[in-house]
């Protein structure tokens, strides 16, 4: 029921795999809540409960919330897990956490999510592009995964923000 | 393919490739970069390694991991995948 602040890297909470959520627990709700209010205060359009300060696997991506994406809007992923990924591309990405760089990456154009809302539903989707490129950040986050670990060249493949 | 990411300081380099080294791997491909902000500078290492047991040996593995809290960095290892097109 707040807005936390985004964790940065060389933060350790980011490089550590994280708990899977007990749907039980009574503080789950604000947990959610917590992840939905960080993400509204922030310039991105997904966030992973590690990044504000939850070891925890849960994540809420909003493809939307940026100009001309198209996507399933807001979906929070309680314990979520890609099925399947098809289509390698490389793809440029950057991460709330790692605020001054952006890096070349190999994503999925198309991937398939399985996760349990909030309500206790389990949700499966089906994401492609910009979309399924969130979702797999997303959950690398969960791993203890940044962009940086995908990288193939320090040289080639990381560039620092313009403007900063 | 293997990434070093840690706050900066003397012997990353060496021990890294003391390790490689020691379990009879070579070294591609190696390059640095300090990243991060002025006052909380990170050392970031990229280095493509070739490992005649495959990259899963799990003696190097261990070393690695033993690595990671003596130099105070992360260290993740992946195979290097190739996409033909």
């Amino acid at each position: 029921v707040a807005v936390r602040p985004i964790r940065l890297y060389p933060d350790p909470i980011l490089k550590r795999p994280t708990a899977p959520v007990d749907l039980t627990d009574p503080a789950l709700p604000d947990l959610v809540q917590d992840l939905l209010d960080s993400l509204e205060a922030s310039p991105g359009v997904a966030l992973a409960a590690p990044q504000i300060g939850h070891p925890v696997r849960m994540i809420v991506v909003d493809v939307t919330r940026k100009k001309g994406a198209h996507g399933h809007g807001r979906v929070v992923l309680i314990n979520p897990r890609v099925l399947h990924q098809d289509g390698p591309r490389v793809v440029r990405e950057g991460c709330l956490s790692v605020p001054d760089y952006t890096g070349n990456v190999r994503r999925f154009e198309q991937t398939v999510v399985e996760g349990t809302s909030p309500d206790g539903r389990v949700v499966i989707l089906t994401a492609s592009g910009f979309e399924a490129q969130a979702y797999q950040h997303e959950i690398d986050h969960l791993d203890g995964t940044l962009f940086l670990d995908r990288l193939d060249s320090l040289s080639t493949d990381l560039f620092r923000r313009r403007g900063r | 393919m293997l990434s070093v990411y840690g706050a900066d300081r003397p012997g990353i380099v060496a021990a890294i490739a003391r390790a490689v080294a020691d379990h009879n791997g070579n070294i591609t491909d190696l390059n640095t970069r300090v990243i991060g902000s002025p006052n909380r500078p990170v050392y970031a290492m990229v280095l493509e390694i070739h490992m005649p047991g495959g990259p899963q040996s799990e003696a190097f593995q261990a070393a690695l991991e033993r690595l990671k809290p003596t130099l105070g960095v992360d260290i993740t290892l992946r195979p290097i995948e190739s996409v033909n097109l």
